[in-house]
C-alpha cells in the first residue's frame, strides 16, 4: 500500500513509440491519387476543347516557348534528382549532404517559379489577362482581355484560360512543395529525421515527385503540340 | 526505437538515380525533337504522351521507389490509375457521339 506512494513505482513504463513506416507511405501514395486526379480531370477538360478548336489551340501553343518550357522541364527532372539523392544521404547517416542536397531542390523550385513567372508576364504584356467575372459581365466577351483590346477567338481563350489554370495550380503545388521541403530540412537539423526515421522525407520526396510527374505531361501538351 | 523491416533490404547507391536522371534528360530531348515532325496531330499529341508515360514510368518506378515497395503499393496504383482510365474512357464515349 505505502509503494502506491512511492513516487517511482506510480511512474508509468516507458511505451515503446508504435511506427508503420510501410504504412505511412502507403497513405501518402493515397493522398498522392488523389491529386492525379486533380489534374487528370484537368487534362481530360483540355482533351475536349482540343477537340472542338483544334486550330485554335495549335495557334495558341506556338506563341508559347519550347525553349523555356524543356528548360523548366530539365530543372524540375534535376531537382528530382536531388531529392533522391537526400534520401539516399540520409541513409548513409551524411546528414551534411543531405541538407545541402534540398537546399538545392529547393533552389532549383524557386527557379522553376521565377521562370513560369516570366512566361506569365511576357502574355500579361500581350494583353492575355486573367479577368474576374466582374470583366466578364462588363461584356467584354473574351475573359482574357482588357477593355478594349481585340477579342481573341474562343478557342484561343479556352486555350489560355486552361493554360493558366493548369501551370497555376502545378505552381502552387511547387510552392507547396518548397514549403514541405523545407519544413523537413529544419526537422533534420534538430534531429527528428536522421538515419533511423527517414518517412518524413521520403514522403516529401514523394510529393515532390509527384509534381515532377504532372509537369512531365503539362509540357508537352502545352508547348509541343503545335 | 524500432526499426522498419518491412521495407525491402537493398543497398542504396548514388548510381542509380544518376543514371535513371540521365536517362529521364534523353528522353526529354527526344521529345522535343520528335515533336511537330508528324502530319497529323493526334498523332503528335499520342507521341508525346508515350515518351512522357516512359519518363513517369522511370520516376514512379526508381525515383519514387517502387520498386522496393511491397507489392500492394503497385496495386494501389493500378487501382488508382485504372479508376481514371474508366473515368477518361466513359468521358470520351459519351463526348465522341456528342460534337
Amino acid at each position: 500500500m505505502s509503494d502506491t506512494l512511492n513516487p517511482e513505482m506510480t511512474q508509468v513504463p516507458e511505451m515503446e513509440e508504435h511506427r508503420d513506416d510501410v504504412g505511412a507511405r502507403l497513405g501518402f501514395w493515397l493522398f498522392l491519387y488523389t491529386e492525379i486526379f486533380l489534374f487528370g480531370v484537368m487534362f481530360i477538360l483540355y482533351g475536349v476543347y482540343r477537340n472542338k478548336y483544334l486550330d485554335e489551340f495549335q495557334k495558341a501553343a506556338h506563341d508559347l516557348n519550347k525553349v523555356i518550357g524543356t528548360t523548366n522541364t530539365l530543372i524540375l527532372l534535376f531537382s528530382s534528382l536531388t531529392v533522391v539523392l537526400a534520401i539516399v544521404a540520409l541513409k548513409k547517416g551524411d546528414k551534411g549532404k543531405t541538407r545541402d542536397l534540398l537546399i538545392v531542390t529547393m533552389m532549383c523550385g524557386l527557379t522553376f517559379l521565377v521562370i513560369k513567372s516570366f512566361e506569365w508576364q511576357a502574355k500579361f504584356h500581350h494583353g492575355i489577362h486573367l479577368q474576374t467575372a466582374s470583366g466578364i459581365a462588363e461584356g467584354h466577351g473574351s475573359p482574357l482581355l482588357t477593355p478594349g483590346d481585340e477579342m481573341l477567338p474562343q478557342g484561343e481563350v479556352l486555350f489560355y484560360s486552361l493554360y493558366y489554370i493548369m501551370t497555376g495550380t502545378h505552381a502552387l503545388h511547387i510552392v507547396i512543395g518548397f514549403i514541405l521541403i523545407l519544413w523537413t530540412t529544419i526537422k533534420l537539423e534538430r534531429g527528428s529525421i536522421d538515419k533511423d526515421n527517414p518517412v518524413v522525407l521520403e514522403n516529401v520526396g514523394l510529393y515532390w515527385h509527384l509534381v515532377d510527374v504532372i509537369w512531365i505531361f503539362l509540357f508537352p501538351l502545352f508547348y509541343l503540340v503545335s | 526505437m524500432s526499426h522498419d523491416h518491412d521495407h525491402v533490404h537493398h543497398d542504396v547507391g548514388y548510381k542509380e538515380p544518376i543514371l535513371v536522371f540521365l536517362a529521364l534528360v534523353f528522353l526529354t530531348i527526344l521529345t522535343v525533337w520528335v515533336a511537330g515532325r508528324f502530319d497529323s496531330a493526334m498523332t503528335s499529341l499520342v507521341v508525346a504522351f508515350a515518351i512522357a508515360s516512359v519518363k513517369a514510368f522511370f520516376v514512379v518506378r526508381y525515383f519514387m521507389h517502387l520498386k522496393y515497395e511491397d507489392k500492394v503499393f503497385f496495386f494501389f496504383l493500378l487501382t488508382a490509375l485504372g479508376t481514371f482510365a474508366v473515368v477518361f474512357i466513359l468521358l470520351f464515349a459519351d463526348y465522341g457521339y456528342r460534337w
